[in-house]
């Protein structure tokens, strides 16, 4: 009995995919959109929050030096540094050390690596703190001593440029939810016009006493199989478009967003569940009204 | 068989279709529902059916009280019951073959059982050399015959038939009927919503008259009415 139920419901559901050929390709077209910014978004995520955490370990302290500072005022702010409990590690940026760093920051741009000497940039200590939010501690306790210019904390930078990731993936996940809700709503429109188109043949088949569930899987099938399409394809694409995007990602020198091949395919799995999930939802939402016994 | 017991459904808004009707309907009982356009015929079929439910009063088939039946059972009692209709309801594009074996398809029987109870159901009705015919090809009274086939194929204990002679000259309706007194010779029960004054007449099986939602006549051997308008 099993064997001609599955026999019946890929007959039908193959029929009404055929039925329907253009709104089919459609939905499945959307379901591609949506699921390739969902798949993109996943990978985006992955790539982004593995950069910030490897820089969030980078991150130090710098303490930079007055330009008349002396050797004792130096060897003493040192000290002091090291004495600190907070403090990790301690270690120091000669005016050349610092030039070096600057030539590599800017080696794309020649001119003002050019017109830069090392004696313009400052010598600093580069402090590492055992945990990085103890810096206000350690900002005080420095803070108006004799040959001490400047303390930054790198992490302001950091929070800032996760401040525009998180409203960037904000406004990802909106354009992902809009768009998923429109492949929904079009996977409900080819069901509710297959349903239409058979409807003489749901009539009688709940006349002769056929199941809810009976009718509703090949139309339903026909909704997962649209999403699950959508899907795959979204995948493939995804993978496919990793050269254009790896080298849009690399314009951003300080953060490492390159992703492999692999990882691709591991993030966007979610988007083969997604896909499944909207088919099914979509087809539920059309078969909704109709059904009602 | 079927018991009503004070059955009445009113329409949102409107007059009551069906007024406190109480009918008992014994096993292998051969009735008519008679009664002008609107009299609640229909409806009361509609009911039987569950493809409605009343809105107020008790209907009994087969002994369960089927407003109490949860929505996923109505299948199963629809399986007991089969149906007939004026327009036939069958699908244009099947053979009569596929039209009578998709009733049984549905129900998830198997395909052996389904190529030996169809022929044997069309050869019943008369129509064992009409198998691979579209419904096109047939005349209305071979039509009615696959449908009749189609409702019978799974030897239902009730068959509900809703005006089954209204598309249908005279003498092919005696046809037809001859076929639904065979059948309910195999003690299936049999109810027929008719507005056929001659076929009544000439039948002389227990006829049940609605007007205006209510019982007019309850009567065996009866008759279709007495000089009475359509």
């Amino acid at each position: 009995m099993a064997s001609v139920n599955l026999q019946y419901v890929v007959k039908e559901t193959s029929t009404n995919l055929k039925r329907n050929v253009f709104i089919t390709i459609a939905a499945v077209l959307v379901v591609l959109v949506s699921m390739y910014l969902v798949g993109a978004v996943f990978v985006a995520s992955f790539a982004v929050d593995r950069a910030l955490t490897l820089q969030t370990k980078k991150v130090e302290v710098a303490v930079f030096l007055k330009r008349d500072v002396t050797p004792e005022e130096r060897n003493s702010i040192q000290r002091d540094l090291i004495a600190m409990p907070e403090v990790a590690t301690v270690s120091y940026e000669s005016k050349q050390q610092a030039y070096e760093t600057f030539k590599k920051l800017f080696r794309d741009e020649p001119d003002i690596v050019e017109n830069t000497t090392p004696d313009a940039l400052p010598e600093s200590f580069r402090v590492k703190l055992k945990d990085p939010n103890q810096y206000a501690v350690v900002r005080d306790r420095l803070e108006g001593r004799a040959g001490i210019d400047q303390i930054q904390d790198e992490r302001k930078f950091l929070s800032r440029l996760l401040a525009v990731v998180r409203d960037v993936r904000v406004l990802g996940i909106v354009m992902v939810v809009l768009l998923t809700i429109a492949a929904g709503v079009l996977i409900a429109t080819t069901i509710r016009m297959a349903l239409f188109a058979r409807r003489r043949e749901i009539a009688i088949m709940k006349l002769v006493g056929a199941t809810n569930w009976f009718i509703r899987v090949p139309f339903m099938l026909e909704g997962v199989i649209q999403g699950m399409i959508g899907a795959v394809l979204a995948m493939a694409l995804l993978v496919a478009t990793r050269p254009f995007y790896t080298n849009l990602l690399k314009s951003f020198k300080f953060l490492n967003l390159t992703v492999t091949y692999t990882e691709i395919l591991a993030n966007s799995m979610w988007v083969l569940v997604f896909g499944i999930l909207i088919g099914a939802i979509g087809s539920l939402l059309g078969l909704r009204r109709f059904l009602d016994v | 068989m079927i018991r009503t017991v004070n059955v009445s459904k009113i329409y949102r808004g409107g007059i009551p279709a069906l007024n406190d009707i109480s009918i008992d309907v014994l096993k292998g009982e051969f009735v008519f529902l008679v009664g002008p356009s609107g009299s609640g015929k229909s409806t009361l079929i509609r009911l039987l059916l569950r493809e409605e439910s009343p809105s107020s009063g008790e209907i009994f088939v087969a002994g369960k009280n089927i407003n109490q039946l949860a929505s996923w059972k109505v299948p199963m009692l629809r399986r007991n019951i089969g149906c007939v209709f004026q327009d036939f309801k069958l699908l244009p594009s099947k053979t009569v073959f596929e039209n009578v074996g998709f009733a049984l398809e549905v129900i998830g029987r198997p395909r052996e059982f389904i190529s030996k109870a169809v022929p044997e159901v069309l050869d019943l009705v008369g129509l064992g050399d009409k198998i691979d015919r579209l419904p096109d090809q047939l005349s209305g009274g071979e039509q009615q015959r696959v449908s009749i086939a189609r409702a019978f194929v799974n030897r239902p204990q009730i068959l509900l038939a809703d005006e089954p002679t209204g598309n249908l000259d005279p003498s092919t309706s005696v046809d037809i009927m001859k076929l639904l007194d065979r059948i309910n010779r195999t003690g299936t029960t049999v109810v027929m919503a008719t507005h056929d004054h001659a076929i009544v007449d000439a039948m002389r099986r227990r006829v049940i008259e609605l007007e205006s939602g209510t019982v007019l006549r309850d009567q065996e051997r009866g008759v279709y009415g007495y000089a009475r308008e359509e």
